[in-house]
């Protein structure tokens, strides 16, 4: 017994690599409040370097011409709202700031429509309380809701060879509330091919890119608004330009919210002031930073954590195997 | 008193409803209680009930029930519409998904999910290339320079037209080293793949096995995005619970 005793005691690499679960946890969750709470209160802005696809995208949405029609076809779910969230937001703020009129649709899950009508319905708030007052987005006239499609992928197939076709029997309340086709509303009246369409921009928690680029990607530029996980998969979309913008997750939308802040100047620089037309202008003075930049501060301090729990582990075990004969 | 969509009150306990429900299911991470089943169960139920309703309201009401009824002409637009009765056909064919149920008459949910497998068939055989071709076209790339007196691909931007088409139509010798690595890490993974052969040299050893290693270079990149994206629900949740439910809710409830 008296020579088990100093063997029975923990040595220090092995209390590193066992650090009690519960503790780990609320350490996480003591981090990420205490750094959600410090940028409520500071308005806190933590600097972010766009990438290239982050550009395409921001480049491709901010010089569609006001009036024309994109889709937006959405799978943001409140189990997604870290990501897909944000991206969101930003994504509806762009179209109604520029003044362009799309359809909003979901074949991901049923609950996407209502999600996205509440994010329509804040943006409009702010709209209304802004100084000055901006218009409201109204739907018919400026944004058509066709619900949800179960068969994405045969509906997209239908749209690509016949789009009136494909949401013929997809009716929507006029202003006068009277039930009419979607094709009667000034968002798609003028719409008779999949190419009048000037972007299909795809919010998604999951890969549905070869379902969309494989029927639409040859006829519409194609924008996936991404979560982190899938990011990494649709690279090889983006690289061989069947997709035209990439959003990547939280660290995407943090990029686009800075885009929409400080723009792209002529010389192709983020917050630039070079002569000439700027490559995708800013919306200066308006709400640019959100969701994303809110989440940004406690993202960076959660990864810090982790980081942190790895190097306390990787020098547990070296001490462990050094301690070893 | 009556409690509006707009009032805050309403607001608050919409949002206490939901941080209660974000504590319930966060209570798993101590260990697998009562509460955390109460919630899941609800969460269960109410994503259930609510499907269903949306699928008749945005899908079969527009894209089935519409069509099958027809409409009436409306005085102001004098836009009406017959009714096609056969629309009804769809029913029955799509009750026998239902019979995989029953041990006797499983055999005639075969038929629309037959259907289903064929609609989807046809649509793979005609899109495969449409998804894969751009990739495999994008893969072939040159890795011996056009340039050799720059090394570096000049700024695209302010470019007039033929000098852009000059730097498009080129490569440098910055991108030609680009495209060698990417050819290399290409054949290397492709190798580890080729299994109906034995690899006897050197050579495609080491580059099966060099393909696994940058596979796992890629699998790595993918955890890591997946930890960030775990960590963004994380914080949105916990965004909900302080900011959204005390910082805000809370003190508008208050301050009415």
């Amino acid at each position: 017994m008296a020579d088990s005793t100093p063997e029975a005691r923990p040595s220090l690499g092995a209390k590193l690599q066992a650090l009690n679960r519960n503790a780990l946890y609320l350490s996480l969750f003591a981090v990420v409040s205490g750094s959600l709470i410090l940028t409520h209160l500071t308005s806190l802005q933590v600097p972010a370097q766009p990438q290239p696809c982050t550009k395409d995208t921001y480049t491709l949405l901010r010089n569609i011409p006001a009036g024309d029609t994109i889709i937006i076809d959405t799978g943001a779910t409140n189990s997604t709202r870290g990501e897909n969230g944000g991206e969101m937001e930003a994504v509806f703020r762009i179209a109604m700031r520029e003044r362009l009129r799309f359809v909003l649709y979901t074949w991901q899950e049923p609950q996407c429509i209502e999600i996205a009508k509440g994010v329509i319905a804040k943006i409009n708030l702010e709209r209304r309380t802004s100084n000055p007052p901006e218009p409201e987005y109204r739907e018919w006239d400026d944004y058509v809701i066709l619900g949800f499609f179960p068969d994405g992928g045969t509906m997209l197939q239908t749209v690509a060879s016949n789009i009136r076709d494909a949401w013929a029997a997809k009716k929507e309340k006029d202003p006068a509330g009277r039930e009419r086709s979607v094709f009667e509303s000034p968002v798609l009246k003028n719409i008779h091919r999949v190419e009048d369409i000037r972007a299909y921009v795809n919010i998604a928690m999951s890969n549905l890119m070869p379902t969309i680029v494989a029927r639409v990607g040859r006829k519409l530029p194609v924008i996936s608004m991404i979560t982190g996980v899938m990011f990494p998969e649709q690279l090889n979309y983006y690289k061989s330009g069947q997709l035209k913008g990439l959003i990547n997750g939280l660290v995407g939308t943090v990029e686009l919210e800075t885009l929409m802040e400080k723009g792209i100047d002529a010389k192709g620089e983020v917050g630039g002031h070079a002569p000439g037309p700027p490559v995708a202008a800013a919306f200066p003075g308006e709400k640019n930073y959100a969701r994303g930049m809110d989440y940004y501060f406690a993202f960076c301090c959660a990864m810090s954590l982790l980081i942190v729990a790895i190097v306390i582990g990787n020098v547990g075990m070296m001490l462990e195997r050094r301690r070893k004969p | 008193m009556a409690l509006t969509l707009d009032d805050p009150n309403y607001h608050f306990l919409k949002v206490t409803a939901g941080a209660l429900a974000t504590f319930g299911m966060y209570s798993v991470l101590y260990k697998e209680t009562k509460i955390y089943r109460f919630f899941e169960h609800m969460f269960l139920g109410l994503a259930a009930g609510l499907s269903l309703t949306l699928l008749w309201t945005q899908t079969l009401y527009d894209l089935w029930w519409g069509p099958l009824v027809g409409r009436t002409a409306d005085k102001a637009t004098e836009y009406g519409q017959n009714g096609a009765w056969a629309w009804v056909l769809v029913l029955p064919l799509a009750a026998l998904a239902y019979t995989i149920f029953s041990k006797k008459h499983n055999w005639m949910s075969r038929i629309p999910i037959g259907l289903l497998i064929g609609i989807g068939a046809g649509q793979a055989i005609q899109n495969w290339f449409n998804q894969y071709g751009p990739q495999i076209e994008n893969s072939i790339k040159p890795a011996i320079p056009t340039v050799w007196s720059r090394f570096t691909v000049p700024d695209r931007n302010g470019l007039p037209q033929a000098a852009l088409d000059n730097v498009n139509n080129n490569v440098y010798g910055s991108q030609a080293i680009n495209n060698l690595i990417f050819l290399v890490t290409l054949l290397c993974v492709l190798s580890y793949f080729i299994f109906c052969t034995e690899f006897k040299s050197k050579l495609t050893k080491g580059m099966s096995t060099a393909g696994r290693l940058m596979l796992m270079v890629g699998f790595g990149a993918i955890f890591g995005t997946t930890v960030m994206t775990r960590f963004a629900l994380l914080i949105d949740r916990m965004y909900f619970v302080w900011i959204e439910w005390l910082l805000e809710s809370l003190p508008r409830m208050l301050h009415r």
